[in-house]
Formats: structure tokens, C-alpha cells, sequence
């Protein structure tokens, strides 16, 4: 049976008296991944490359179960290398396949993540049939973990644990990637034509957000997993595509879609006591789905 | 003896039928370019799993199954509207559902679990798919499902294909595309919950994509493409569950999807005229033709400069009208050398006796290659400043492609037009197709 549990204002409360750090630390995290996915979600959106955030987080899976196989242990950064490599080789064979083949981008895509989804599967079934590779930690993360790790001191300031430092740094990086290369990225997004007689080069654009992409995607998994990945690479976007048209205003809202179903989700998640990946993301479809159906019913009204 | 095989008669029956509904339904998907939609849906479908499993509190199917396929269908209809009322394009819907829906599945899984009535097992089956697991009631849905389609297919077959390649004229002669292109959702969406069970969410779409995507490699007739791709589903389903019996603990699904990928990867190798090795060994040959006719080009006009003097030409004024790198003319010396276009020599530079300066000369068959090769550039040159009225100055890059592609009967037929000339645009001479060698000069 699914049992609701009884909200209280008092159960809010008390998670934030109690322990005020640490559910900050859960909120910039949550930002953190939501945010930098929203940015480039923004970005695959408008390149009708919507769906390939869900190709590339399950194509991991195989470099994942190599690194593992090879460290033995579930090290950090041999699993960070190995998911990244894997991302990267998904992207590339996507578009081999595509232009090779000359099959759509949709099949392509289809025909590349499941056969390596498949094939990562099979490597941990073989070789790692008794790992504590816990297929949950993957899908879903475990952000409420995120105060316990070990905290990072630089230059004699506190900033955060390690995860939070980590995507901090990663969102920084994303957000000034973007403010420095608004115009090419505008003008490669809208009319790669006009990018390349202006000189721009479309390929290196492309090749940059791929890059980007993996990189967000492999760092967010850990904390955040998969599906708060899939999820708010587009949700945030879509909601905001709906609201503006000018790419910065969609960038802005975007964001603010991010934080707003960060904040919501992670109160939602205390109260339901769930999944707070999940919770995020449902608050974000829940924004998406209030917008849209507020636009047709508003012009509904004003067809009469 | 043969009662102990009994246990795999229902997997395998299973996956066969899977992998052949699969490839059918998937060649429809395939041409109407919403081969993701098998993801969607089958991410879509987890709330209605969930929402299945806790209304009817115990493991048997129905109850998942019709959730499943309420939810699913709920998702494929949203990503329709979603398409038709906003500024989002198919991909972006698809994706919002795909995300939504499963969150939603999660945070209700999550409330299902933490009110602690155990056995949930149910519904990891149905993310992760088990084979072996399949029960004779599962095969008789399967084959249900799998028989449905095949006669749908093939009562209704000119109905379906003009509905999915052209939707237009489908609704100019009457017959409703949205009616029709909601039953093939319809038959998709079950399709995927059938093979859930089996090869569990992330795998089930491949069943759908894989083999129609094969299938498009080899053929380009839409018949033969959906007989290709329903026989390699069933190919893939047969292996994939063989290779699963051969060691204990190793799962059915991905075993399925990679027999399917290998067949995939050896099509796009191997497969006449598109498949990537054809491809790379033609893209080669033509590269080495290019690199031959512009060495031979260049010789043709350091030749010329120096008015066609007995004279071997050095290979530095050859350098000199050549466009690419160093490298590059000297693979194309030494292929001309071989085909017996050019001879080398060497002739003493003028002050000092060594070093000698390395040079070449032009051997009948070489000049028959030269002058066929500049005759198509000035020609194309003098056609495109006549016909097109392009500028003179403007015309040399296009020639510099079309002279590698023009052929003999194109080349008479530009002579024709352009009334014979015998000089281009720039006030070169165009050499004629019985242009003798030159004449060594007194």
C-alpha cells in the first residue's frame, strides 16, 4: 500500500534547527547538479540533442565496470576516469554510427547505449557477480550523504565537503565557460552556417559542450545520480523554453527553475522521507507540467 | 532425458517472440524517427508498476501489466501533446517524460518501501528483467501480443505504410492517421511492457531499435526491412537466451541486446555499398586517383610554363604549381613513376656542376593523363564563365573539384556546347583530346 506520511511544519523546523550546515550543504549540492545540468540542458535542447544526456549516463555503466575491475576497490577517481572515458566514447560512437551508417540521430543513439548498457551489465554479472556495486547508489545517489564526507579546507577557508567543492568548482567553471563564449555558442546553437563564415567552428563548439556534458554528467552520478541527471537536463530547460525567448533569459530561468525545485524538492524529501534525487525531479516536472498547462488553459481563455 | 529441457522451453520461446515483435514493431518507429520513444516508454511505465503493485499487494502480473500499460501509453500520448501545443520538439517531450515519469515512479517506490509491506521483488523484476523467470502464462501474452501485431501488420500492411510515411496523404484519401498512428503506439507501448519482464527497462527499447536499425543497413525497400528486422529480433532472442545457458548467473537481457549489437556492428562493417569498411576503401581509392591527377596536373603546367621545352622540368617548378604538402607530390611522383606516367632525370644546375637538380619528364601515357585532366579543369572553367556568367577569377576552385568527377561522355558533350574552344577564360590553350606530345624543338 502507499502510505503518505502526515506533513508537518514542525518536521521542517527541526531539520533545519538541528542541523543547519548540513542541510545547506545538501541544498548547494542539489543546486550544484541541477543548476550546471539546467545550463547545459539549455544548450541540448535547443541542438535537438535532448535525449543524448539520457544516452551518455547509461553508457557509463562499462567504464564504470572496467575501473572497477582494474582499481578492484571503488575508488573515487579511478570511477570518475573510467565513467568519463565510457561518456566520451558513447558521444563519439553515436555520431560515427550516425554518419557512418547514416541512420538517424534517435536510432543511433538507441542502437550505441543499450549495447553498451548491455555490455556493462554483462562485465559486473561475469567478473563482479559479488561486488558492492550497488546498482541503487548508481540510479538514484545518496545526496543526504553529502554532509558526512570529508570536509575541504583551501587556502585556510572552509569550502564544504569534498562533493560539494567538487561540483561547486564544475558549476564555477560552467557558468564562466558560458559567459565567455556566449556569442559563439549563441550563434553556433541557431545557425552553425553563419558560425562558420563568422569562424566560429561548429565542430569544436559541438565537441565542447560533449565535453562539458560527460564532465557534468560523471560528476553529478556519485551525489546525485542518473535519474536527477536525465531528469533536470531537460526539465529545467523545457520550462524555461516555454516562459522566454532570448537565450539569456532562458539560461536565467532555467536556473531559477534548478533552484526553485531544489529547495522545494529537498522539503518534500524530508517530508515524505523518499529519494531526494527524485524528489527534485518530480517537483521539476511538477513546475514543467504547472507551466504548460497553465499556457494552454490561458490560451484557451483567450481564444474565448 | 528430455523432460530436464522442459524449464527452457518457456525462455526461450519467450525471448524469441520478444525479439520478433521487437523488430517489427521497431521498423515502424524506425521510419517515423521516434525510435526513442521504446525508452520513454519504457522508463515512462514505472509509476504505473508501482501504483499496479501496491493496488493489488501481491506479485501476480496483471496488476503491474496494466499499470505499466496505462502509464506507458499515458507518457506516448503526452509527448504527442506536448509537441503539438508547444515550441519543444520531439526529443525535449520526450525526454520530460522519460525524466518525470521516472522520478515519480522512484518517489512512489521509495513510499511503497518504507511502508515496509516487503516484496518488492515484483517490481526489481520489472526494472531488470528475467528471463529465465518467464512462466507459461507470460509466453501466452507474449505470443499474443507478438501475433496481434504480426496480423495487424499484414491485414492492415498499405494502411500502416502510407500512414507512417505520409501522413498527409493518408488523411487526403480518408483514412484518419491519428487513429491509425495511435494503434501502432498502442502495439509499441505493449510491445515494451511485454519485454520488460524480461529484459527489464534500460534493455527493453533495444529489442525495438537494434534490429529495425540492421535491418536499415542492408535494405532500403520497407517490406524487406521489416521481414530483416523481425527475423534478426528472433535471431538475437534465440542467441542471446542460448548464450545465457552456457554459465550460471549470467542474465538473459543484455545477452540479447548484445547478440543484436554484434549483428548491428558486423552490418555496419560489412554491409554491400554502406557498410564503413566499403566505405574507407573507396574513400581511399579516390583520395589516391585525386592525389595522381594533380601531380600529373602540375607537371602539366611547370611544363607549360617553360613552353614545352625538350628539356626535363625540375621538380622544384612542379613544387611550385602543386597545392599540397611535399609529402603528398612525392607519393604522387613515385605513384605516376610506377604506372610508367613520368621518367626521372637529373640535370646539372647551370653555374656549378653538383648539387644535380632533381627532375622529370613526361612519358606519352603521362601526357595522355595531363592533358585529359587540364582539359576537363579549363573546359569546366570556360563553361562556368559562359553559362553561369561566373567571373573568370571566381571559377578555378569548382574546376579544382569537377576535374576529378567529369567523365569522357560529359567531356564530348561540354566540347560541344562550348563549340570546340581552344582556349579558356584565363587565354590558356585547352588541350584537345588528340593533342600529340609535344615535339622536341630544334
Amino acid at each position: 500500500m502507499i502510505e503518505i506520511p502526515p506533513f508537518s511544519w514542525e518536521a521542517l523546523r527541526t531539520v533545519w534547527i538541528e542541523d543547519p550546515h548540513g542541510s545547506l550543504l545538501i541544498l548547494l549540492m542539489g543546486f550544484f547538479v541541477t543548476g550546471a545540468c539546467a545550463l547545459v540542458g539549455v544548450f541540448l535542447i535547443l541542438r535537438r540533442m535532448a535525449l543524448i544526456g539520457d544516452a551518455v549516463s547509461h553508457g557509463v555503466l562499462p567504464g564504470i565496470a572496467i575501473a572497477y575491475l582494474i582499481m578492484g576497490h571503488r575508488s573515487s577517481i579511478g570511477l570518475f576516469i573510467g565513467a568519463g572515458l565510457a561518456a566520451l566514447l558513447t558521444v563519439l560512437l553515436i555520431e560515427w554510427v550516425q554518419r557512418s551508417a547514416r541512420l538517424k540521430p534517435d536510432a543511433a543513439m538507441g542502437v550505441v547505449f543499450t549495447s553498451m548498457f548491455a555490455g556493462g551489465v554483462l562485465l559486473i554479472s561475469l567478473f563482479a557477480g559479488h561486488v558492492d556495486l550497488d546498482a541503487d547508489c548508481v540510479l538514484y545517489g545518496e545526496m543526504l550523504l553529502t554532509p558526512l564526507e570529508p570536509p575541504v579546507y583551501l587556502a585556510g577557508l572552509y569550502w564544504g565537503t569534498v562533493p560539494v567543492a567538487r561540483m561547486g568548482f564544475i558549476f564555477g567553471g560552467l557558468c564562466l565557460l558560458i559567459v565567455i563564449f556566449y556569442r559563439p555558442l549563441l550563434v553556433a546553437t541557431f545557425d552553425p552556417g553563419l558560425a562558420r563564415t563568422l569562424g566560429f567552428r561548429p565542430a569544436v563548439i559541438h565537441y565542447g559542450v560533449m565535453t562539458v556534458l560527460a564532465t557534468v554528467v560523471v560528476a553529478a552520478f556519485e551525489s546525485a545520480g542518473a535519474i536527477l541527471v536525465i531528469a533536470m537536463l531537460i526539465l529545467p530547460g523545457a520550462t524555461a523554453l516555454l516562459l522566454f525567448q532570448r537565450l539569456a533569459a532562458v539560461l536565467l530561468a532555467a536556473l531559477v527553475c534548478a533552484a526553485l525545485a531544489t529547495v522545494v524538492g529537498y522539503h518534500l524529501d524530508i517530508w515524505l522521507n523518499t529519494s531526494t534525487a527524485a524528489a527534485i525531479a518530480t517537483v521539476s516536472f511538477a513546475l514543467f507540467l504547472a507551466v504548460w498547462l497553465t499556457q494552454l488553459a490561458a490560451a484557451r481563455l483567450l481564444r474565448g | 532425458m528430455t523432460g530436464s529441457y522442459h524449464y527452457l522451453i518457456e525462455p526461450l520461446l519467450g525471448s524469441a517472440l520478444l525479439g520478433l515483435a521487437g523488430g517489427l514493431m521497431g521498423g515502424f518507429i524506425l521510419v517515423r524517427r521516434l525510435s526513442l520513444l521504446g525508452d520513454t516508454i519504457a522508463h515512462a511505465v514505472l509509476p504505473g508498476v508501482v501504483i499496479g503493485f501496491a493496488w493489488q499487494m501481491e506479485k501476480t502480473a496483471s496488476g503491474l501489466f496494466v499499470g505499466a500499460l496505462v502509464a506507458g501509453l499515458l507518457a506516448a500520448l503526452l509527448t504527442g501533446a506536448i509537441r503539438q501545443t508547444t515550441i519543444l520538439k520531439e526529443d525535449t517531450a520526450q525526454g520530460i517524460l522519460l525524466g518525470g515519469f521516472y522520478a515519480v515512479g522512484i518517489l512512489l517506490l521509495r513510499l511503497v518501501q518504507n511502508a515496509g509491506t516487503g516484496g518488492s521483488t515484483g517490481i526489481e523484476g520489472f526494472l531488470f528483467g528475467q528471463a529465465a523467470a518467464l512462466t507459461r502464462a507470460d509466453v501466452y501474452v507474449i505470443a499474443t501480443v507478438t501475433l496481434a501485431a504480426a496480423l495487424l501488420v499484414i491485414v492492415f500492411y498499405r494502411t500502416l505504410l502510407v500512414v507512417s510515411f505520409d501522413a498527409v496523404f493518408a488523411a487526403a484519401i480518408g483514412w484518419s492517421p491519428r487513429l491509425w498512428q495511435s494503434l501502432i503506439l498502442f502495439l509499441l507501448a505493449l510491445a515494451v511492457v511485454v519485454s520488460l519482464q524480461a529484459v527489464g527497462a534500460v534493455l527493453a527499447p533495444a529489442l525495438l531499435i537494434i534490429p529495425p536499425a540492421t535491418a536499415a543497413l542492408l535494405t532500403k525497400r520497407f517490406p524487406a526491412l521489416l521481414v530483416l528486422s523481425s527475423a534478426l529480433g528472433l535471431l538475437a532472442g534465440v542467441g542471446g537466451c542460448l548464450l545465457s545457458l552456457t554459465r550460471p548467473g549470467l542474465a538473459t537481457g543484455p545477452l540479447i541486446v548484445l547478440c543484436s549489437a554484434a549483428c548491428f556492428a558486423t552490418a555496419f562493417l560489412v554491409a554491400p555499398q554502406r557498410g564503413v569498411l566499403w566505405q574507407v576503401l573507396r574513400h581511399r581509392g579516390t583520395r589516391r586517383r585525386m592525389l595522381l591527377e594533380h601531380g600529373v596536373k602540375a607537371v602539366f603546367q611547370a611544363w607549360e610554363d617553360r613552353d614545352f621545352a625538350a628539356d626535363p622540368i625540375p621538380v622544384a617548378a612542379v613544387r611550385q604549381r602543386f597545392s599540397g604538402s611535399n609529402w603528398q607530390l612525392a607519393s604522387s611522383i613515385r605513384h605516376m613513376r610506377q604506372r610508367g606516367w613520368l621518367t626521372l632525370a637529373t640535370l646539372p644546375v647551370k653555374p656549378g656542376p653538383p648539387p644535380p637538380e632533381p627532375s622529370l619528364k613526361l612519358s606519352t601515357t603521362g601526357w595522355q593523363h595531363a592533358s585529359s585532366v587540364v582539359r576537363k579543369h579549363r573546359l569546366w572553367e570556360l563553361y562556368l564563365s559562359h553559362a553561369a556568367a561566373i567571373a573568370p577569377d571566381h571559377v578555378h576552385d569548382d574546376a579544382d573539384t569537377i576535374e576529378h568527377i567529369l567523365n569522357d561522355e560529359q567531356v564530348t558533350e561540354l566540347m560541344a556546347r562550348l563549340n570546340h574552344p581552344h582556349h579558356d577564360p584565363h587565354g590558356r590553350w585547352i588541350p584537345q583530346v588528340d593533342s600529340p606530345y609535344p615535339a622536341p624543338r630544334p
